[in-house]
């Protein structure tokens, strides 16, 4: 393949096609959560004491075990592209198990924490249900569906990766690794706003 | 691919503590420390922007070594406005007190009382 012919990559910035959309995406997915964030201050701020009270009903050593989770599961995706890269297909087998394995971890303990609320009846159209609880469980549940979708090509990859050849694309890793990354820091935004910013 | 970046696990490891160090002093200062009245600036006021300036120092992190924006061409850098931006609408929507804020907190709760007589003023 003659090299002017090579579209796999941005010409001027030499910046992968894919990694450069990711990036486009990334930033029209925090705009996706900003629109959240913006209506849950205006609403915070207009109705405070309710919102004081029902953010101080929540669990924030449940949320502080999830920031760990989180914030170790990327260390580990950052790891299984390190070692990707480098040909070392064991060690990025291992690094991306514990990469998923990371958010299974965290989707147990998000379902332990809606087990209580759902417990107390603070479900959309529950008896105990209030604002506060529709911008909790529409920005958490998003958030965890983020993760559900990052989990399902780093599955994909996995399994790819015990055939004969192994996993061959780097590239790709490294795009998802992005997203993985993405979701770990909107969750470093809504562990604050949500659980935090009430004293 | 012309990914090699050196060794860069200690870099990683780097991060990876700060992460984990930050976040429990985002707890401590949001559970533990209550900051008080400087001049005519309130207590929580500075708690909040201290939680989330705390929050962006994160993401910053985050995004320079994790997602190798230091490693990959400058022009990706142009990225972190997006969630620098966040922190400052964040931090100036929280902190404008829309007459709810909890240092007018009695002045609402007065005024519900006085055209809702006898009722729960928060109502939940």
């Amino acid at each position: 393949m003659s090299a002017a012919l090579n579209l796999s990559h941005e010409p001027v910035t030499k910046i992968a096609n894919g990694k450069l959309a990711m990036w486009a995406f990334l930033a029209s997915e925090l705009m996706f959560f900003t629109g959240f964030f913006g209506t849950f201050i205006v609403l915070r701020n207009t109705n405070y004491q309710a919102f004081y009270e029902a953010s101080h009903h929540l669990s924030w050593p449940l949320a502080l075990l999830n920031t760990f989770i989180l914030i170790g599961s990327s260390l580990t995706m950052a790891l299984a592209i390190y070692n990707l890269e480098r040909k070392n297909n064991g060690m990025f087998q291992t690094y991306l198990g514990l990469t998923i394995l990371g958010a299974f971890g965290f989707l147990i303990v998000k379902y332990v924490e809606y087990g209580a609320k759902w417990q107390d009846g603070l479900f959309p159209g529950q008896e105990n249900h209030t604002l506060f609880y529709s911008f909790y469980f529409i920005m958490t549940g998003f958030h965890a569906l983020h993760v559900i979708a990052g989990m399902i090509p780093m599955g994909f990859m996995l399994m790819k990766s015990f055939t004969k050849n192994g996993y061959q694309h780097p590239v790709k890793v490294e795009t998802l690794g992005l997203y993985w990354h993405f979701v770990d820091l909107m969750w470093i935004f809504i562990f604050p706003a949500l659980y935090l910013i009430f004293p | 691919m012309g990914h090699d970046h050196g060794n860069v696990i200690p870099a990683y490891m780097r991060v990876f503590f700060t992460l984990c160090v930050m976040t429990l002093l985002t707890v401590a200062a949001a559970k533990l420390v209550h900051f008080p009245d400087v001049g005519f600036i309130h207590g929580y006021v500075i708690n909040i922007t201290v939680g989330l300036a705390i929050a962006v120092f994160k993401v910053i992190c985050v995004m320079y070594i994790f997602m190798h924006l230091k490693f990959d061409n400058p022009f990706l850098r142009f990225f972190v406005y997006v969630p620098v931006f966040l922190f400052f609408v964040m931090t100036f929507g929280l902190n404008l007190e829309f007459g709810a804020a909890p240092s007018n907190d009695h002045v609402t709760r007065t005024v519900h009382q006085q055209l809702h007589p006898g009722e729960n003023p928060s109502g939940h």
